[in-house]
């Protein structure tokens, strides 16, 4: 559909909307069966103080929590689409899930994973998501042209994959060393989970800043994406400073994808499929596909930890988010393929 | 002077040079057929002229601001570049498509306006695709989207005009439309540069041709007289030659 602001308002007010309905799902779903009713009348303050207690303490933060978890990772993805001018592209394919989860395990490793109490690990990972966006920079900066020429997406999405494949191996290579205990926290983190207990104000403050900083870059160079869609030459001469767009739109995904990461840990298909579901709706128009990627984020990751959350009476054990995001996003994923795939033969 | 004025340009890739010291200077109202066999470097050259392709050497002036060294929303209000294939994964309505034209005039949120979009649609009408303006750009055929990229290139309202094969997939309707559409543009005083295959175009459309062989510039003037040379033809193989038609110069391929 063609863009005007008057659209992108309306459409964002049912995105909100859509969200609101989620965040209500998710307060209502919990490991205890109590009645809709009274969940509602814990949430103004009424009825059972143990209720009140859970609602206020447990589902209101890890829903407030899923929500700026999947809003982090929708616009990243759809951020990471347009720098790479790839809808395949995730952002996970620049490196950050390689570079968080290695720095993740040789912390664990080291047994120093409580040095600095709770935050520990997450302010590892924030490191590391960043270290390995900065590695990937590097490379491109190494590249003809700066990784800014025609070739200039498609190298940096190289460069991310080989960079997430040795990773990845050398995270395989510390998983066999460590000893049974370490090594189920490691795998427990690079699953992702939702654990409010665990956040403490420094990290909510520094995620929270960075978080807002990358998602402004992303809404700011939204348009720009726009057009490097068209080829970085054809973009350069619509105007566009086509290094420095690209420069701010992989800053703003390194900022959000890594404060998503300090949050939660891995929680994967999040960026990938939510900015499919909003081009299937909206169409490509990446004024669009930005801001809706990041409300419809939000929804998506609330809806994913309900159905975790009620999966706990069944499973008997808490089952990580991640799993859920991956067990319902990659199935979600190839339907939209196909259905995109279709239409365009069509 | 004013216009486009290049001097000395050189491009390579890696050592090999693909323009080879190219001097030209196109005045405004005046329209520029580019024509040479395969691997010339004629998309390279408006590539250059357009500031997309960086310069070994020389430099490419419009009304003395170097195309090279000024910032892209500047050049881009300055010189509109037309590639031979515009294509994105992203399913953008051709509205959309053909405001993207208007980039380097927007304000800081990149928020077109009701103007604008009336602009698009009058570009697109006059390109005869009006009726595709709500269609996903990755939907149209290549000769379509050939007529969007013109459009957009119409409402970006610059007055250099670097056209890179803009007829090769169109039908005689589109041919004659866009060709309609640079005569208008030239006669508005825009300086048009316009890389052909169609040699009779080029004869019957354009008062200047200049060849580029190899590189170089090896011919550039009125079309009779450059059609007329004989190392002209070399650069082809001598694989056409020419003929006349209700007074008009025509320029076919030879049956050996």
């Amino acid at each position: 559909m063609p863009f005007s602001s008057h659209r992108l308002v309306a459409v964002l007010a049912v995105a909100f909307a859509g969200l609101a309905i989620a965040a209500a799902v998710g307060v209502l779903v919990g490991s205890g069966a109590s009645p809709p009713g009274e969940v509602l009348a814990a949430l103004v303050g009424r009825g059972d103080a143990v209720l009140i207690d859970i609602v206020w303490q447990v589902r209101v933060p890890v829903v407030a929590m899923a929500a700026a978890v999947g809003a982090l990772l929708g616009i990243s993805g759809a951020g990471a689409q347009g720098v790479l001018r790839n809808p395949l592209a995730d952002p996970w394919i620049l490196g950050v899930s390689g570079g968080a989860g290695l720095a993740v395990g040789f912390v664990v490793a080291l047994g120093a994973d409580t040095t600095f109490g709770a935050v520990t690990l997450p302010f590892v990972a924030f490191a590391g998501a960043l270290g390995a966006i900065g590695l990937l920079r590097l490379v491109a900066a190494a590249l003809p042209g700066g990784g800014t020429t025609a070739g200039g997406a498609t190298s940096l999405l190289l460069a991310g994959v080989v960079l997430n494949a040795f990773a990845s191996a050398a995270v395989l290579v510390l998983h066999a060393l460590l000893a049974p205990e370490a090594s189920h926290r490691l795998l427990l983190w690079l699953m992702g989970t939702l654990q409010p207990a665990r956040l403490d104000p420094t990290l909510v403050a520094v995620t929270s800043v960075t978080g807002l900083v990358g998602m402004v870059l992303l809404l700011r160079v939204s348009h720009g994406l726009n057009l490097l869609g068209f080829g970085d030459e054809a973009a350069s001469a619509f105007g566009v400073d086509v290094a420095r767009t690209r420069r701010l739109g992989v800053a703003g995904i390194a900022l959000t994808v890594s404060a998503a990461v300090a949050l939660s840990g891995l929680v994967g298909f999040v960026g990938l499929v939510v900015p499919h579901l909003v081009r299937l709706v909206v169409g490509a128009d990446q004024r669009y596909v930005v801001p809706l990627s990041l409300v419809g984020g939000g929804a998506f990751v609330v809806l994913a930890d309900a159905v975790a959350r009620s999966l706990f009476s069944v499973a008997e054990t808490a089952i990580p988010v991640g799993a859920v995001t991956a067990l319902v996003g990659a199935p979600l994923f190839v339907a939209l393929l196909i259905r995109g795939a279709t239409e365009a033969s069509t | 002077m004013s216009g486009l004025v290049a001097t000395s340009v050189r491009v390579r890739a890696g050592a090999r040079p693909i323009v080879d010291g190219v001097d030209l200077e196109v005045a405004p109202g005046t329209s520029v057929a580019l024509i040479g066999p395969n691997g010339a470097g004629k998309s390279t050259l408006l590539r250059a002229f357009a500031g997309v392709a960086s310069l070994a050497e020389g430099r490419v002036l419009h009304d003395g601001v170097d195309v090279h060294a000024a910032p892209r929303r500047e050049v881009a209000r300055r010189i509109a570049w037309m590639p031979p294939h515009l294509s994105t994964p992203f399913a953008v309505s051709v509205l959309d498509t053909v405001l993207l034209g208007r980039t380097a005039w927007l304000g800081p949120l990149g928020l077109p306006t009701d103007a604008d979009r009336a602009d698009a649609r009058e570009a697109l009408a006059s390109l005869g695709v009006a009726h595709l303006a709500d269609r996903a750009v990755t939907t149209l055929s290549s000769g379509e989207r050939q007529r969007v990229h013109l459009a957009a290139v119409l409402v970006q309202r610059a007055p250099v005009w670097l056209l890179d094969e803009p007829t090769s997939a169109q039908d005689l309707d589109g041919v004659r439309r866009i060709f309609a559409c640079v005569e208008r543009r030239r006669a508005e005083g825009a300086a048009i540069v316009v890389a052909l295959h169609d040699l009779s175009e080029a004869a019957r459309r354009f008062d200047r041709v200049v060849v580029l062989h190899e590189g170089r510039v090896v011919a550039d003037g009125a079309p009779r007289a450059v059609f007329a040379r004989a190392d002209v033809r070399a650069a082809w193989d001598d694989a056409w030659d020419t003929a006349e038609l209700d007074g008009e110069l025509i320029v076919r391929s030879r049956r050996t």
